[in-house]
């Protein structure tokens, strides 16, 4: 039984949950409402601000380079997660069927890239897709697909598909973790049971498994659309939002602004849009996966 | 039985050989900065694909002392480790409190802290490095520490918070009984209770400040003092052909990440299911 709460209680209570809700504030709380009143100023960051109402948002509208910028965003974070999510759960059904001792050693090293930071992805990456000598152009020669060999980050074709795949890659183990994670809490009845059947292993996988781990799924896939749509890191280090500004995301765009050209309250502008334009999709995702909800 | 032995074994070994094209593809690229970083520059120009010809450390030193990634490995530590520990006490703290003690709006808090994490980082950095820049704090490692932590609190809570729900109340009224304190049954029961849930908040919050180089990138940008992510950027516009340095850097960097993580990895899966199952 949980004890009542009593004055000395809270108290104590208030004493231990100060420190981090003074510290959530400080560095979340009142950046997010300076950012609000920023956006509808127009600030270069040392002189007086100017209130200029929303004309922040209606250039924001009108700008060809934020409007790319969001493709490129969203693109990135959409095409990576579709990557990402479908090829972890084949992944965690790979690692849960060749068994406990086995599958443990490819778990430890398929979540490997999910620890390593993106910047230094980026450089990896990098180097594997120099076009002189990286691996990719080279193993294209070698099967005879010279005709395919790119400066793949300097296409403006190709870059934003890389910097996609290259998300996917990154994120796919986290996936593959979580997935891993809800099924091995199925009831092992359910498998000798359709196994008698006569139900093969990718039968049972789409009649059992992917219904029962759908609360993990729409975990991973949230987390990954969040961690690849505001993507920095890596395209600041691959590309620098180039070939010209093909692959500049939001947040390399808005750091351009506010910190190359001063413009800081339209930074915060744009800033906002992109945080409603997330959390819009992020409820989006939320919904497509309530529809019908399955349960053990 | 309708199905044999035979499709069984198949089955197993179809996996196994997709499994080990994914693995491949996953650790190759570690493998492949790994062999390049003891290549001299002639020999990395001569043939990148093969083994190196000579054993080549002085890459190491190299990218330790003239490149100064000994010096960013230092600040990085300093910076990691205080918001490391800043994020677990006060987490611990704040977990308990949520968890335990039946404060009025606990729910509505946690929320409150939950929604903090949903903010996007690109619209915080600049009012932030405004507001630092005017305490006149900016550059220094506490405008790391300070946002590293707070940014990291809110899903250290939540763990933690959980962590403490699923201890047995019966070990608390013992304590009670026999006459402890609020304050120590917290500290001698509890924290040494959840020691799994806080090496998870350790690991998480390692990995991920570890590279962090958006707001470093930002707080930095004036300061001669900088972090790893940052020093290796510089490394990279600097000496972009100098690959066996730079390849031995890039080594340097990932090292303790795949220490951390093979060492806790056990405490780490659990952490990470147990908050994901949650949800």
């Amino acid at each position: 039984m949980a004890q009542h709460p009593t004055r000395r209680n809270i108290l104590f209570g208030i004493l231990l949950l100060a420190p981090a809700a003074a510290a959530i504030i400080a560095t979340t709380l009142l950046p997010v409402l300076s950012n609000l009143v920023i956006a509808f100023q127009d600030w270069n960051g040392f002189g007086a601000a100017t209130w200029i109402g929303f004309d922040n948002f209606s250039n924001a509208f009108s700008d060809s380079y934020f409007i790319e910028s969001m493709k490129a965003s969203f693109f990135i974070g959409i095409l990576s997660t579709l990557g990402a999510v479908p090829l972890g759960v084949l992944l965690a059904a790979c690692v849960f069927k060749v068994g406990k001792y086995e599958g443990s050693a490819y778990r430890v090293v398929l979540f490997v890239p999910v620890m390593i930071p993106l910047a230094i992805i980026g450089l990896l990456f990098t180097f594997l897709l120099n076009p002189e000598m990286g691996l990719i152009n080279k193993v294209l020669e070698l099967l005879g697909m010279g005709s395919l060999q790119r400066a793949w980050l300097a296409n403006p074709d190709t870059v934003l598909w890389v910097i996609a795949l290259i998300g996917a890659w990154r994120m796919a183990g986290l996936t593959m973790m979580l997935s891993f994670a809800s099924m091995i809490s199925i009831p092992g009845e359910l498998f000798e049971s359709s196994r008698l059947d006569g139900a093969g292993y990718p039968r049972q996988f789409f009649s059992i498994v992917l219904p029962l781990i759908r609360p993990s799924l729409q975990v991973s896939t949230v987390f990954s659309f969040i961690v690849l749509v505001s993507t920095y890191d890596l395209v600041y280090i691959m590309t620098r939002g180039g070939p010209g500004t093909v692959s500049q995301t939001v947040p390399i765009y808005m750091m351009k602004t506010a910190f190359t050209y001063s413009n800081f309250g339209y930074s915060a502008t744009l800033g906002l849009l992109f945080s409603v334009a997330g959390i819009l999709a992020i409820v989006l995702l939320q919904r497509l996966f309530k529809g019908e909800n399955y349960e053990i | 039985m309708k199905f044999s032995e035979n499709s069984e074994r198949l089955e197993r070994w179809i996996t196994r050989v997709v499994l080990l094209f994914f693995v491949a593809i996953t650790i190759y690229p570690i493998v492949f900065v790994t062999i390049n970083s003891l290549k001299s520059t002639d020999d990395f120009y001569a043939n990148v694909w093969a083994l190196p010809k000579a054993i080549h450390w002085s890459n190491y030193s190299e990218a330790w002392f003239d490149a100064k990634i000994g010096q960013y490995f230092t600040n990085s530590t300093i910076v990691v480790v205080i918001a490391v520990l800043i994020i677990s006490v006060f987490g611990v703290m704040a977990g308990y409190a949520l968890g335990r003690l039946n404060l009025p709006y606990a729910e509505a808090i946690l929320l409150f802290f939950l929604a903090m994490k949903m903010v996007p980082h690109e619209s915080l950095v600049m009012p932030l490095y405004l507001m630092m820049s005017r305490m006149g704090i900016i550059g220094e490692h506490i405008s790391l520490i300070l946002p590293y932590a707070g940014w990291g609190l809110p899903i250290a809570v939540y763990i933690l918070k959980n962590y403490f729900q699923s201890i047995p109340n019966s070990l608390l009224e013992a304590a009670r009984i026999d006459g402890a304190s609020e304050w120590l049954s917290f500290r001698k029961i509890m924290v040494p209770l959840a020691m799994p849930a806080i090496a998870t908040v350790i690991i998480f919050n390692f990995v991920s400040l570890w590279g962090e180089l958006l707001w470093a990138t930002v707080a930095l940008s004036t300061a001669t003092m900088k972090t790893l992510p940052l020093g290796i950027i510089v490394f990279q516009s600097e000496f972009a052909t100098d690959w066996g340095p730079l390849s031995a850097a890039i080594c340097m960097v990932m090292l303790p990440l795949v220490l951390v993580f093979l060492f806790m990895q056990k405490y780490f899966v659990q952490g990470i299911t147990a908050g994901a199952n949650k949800g």
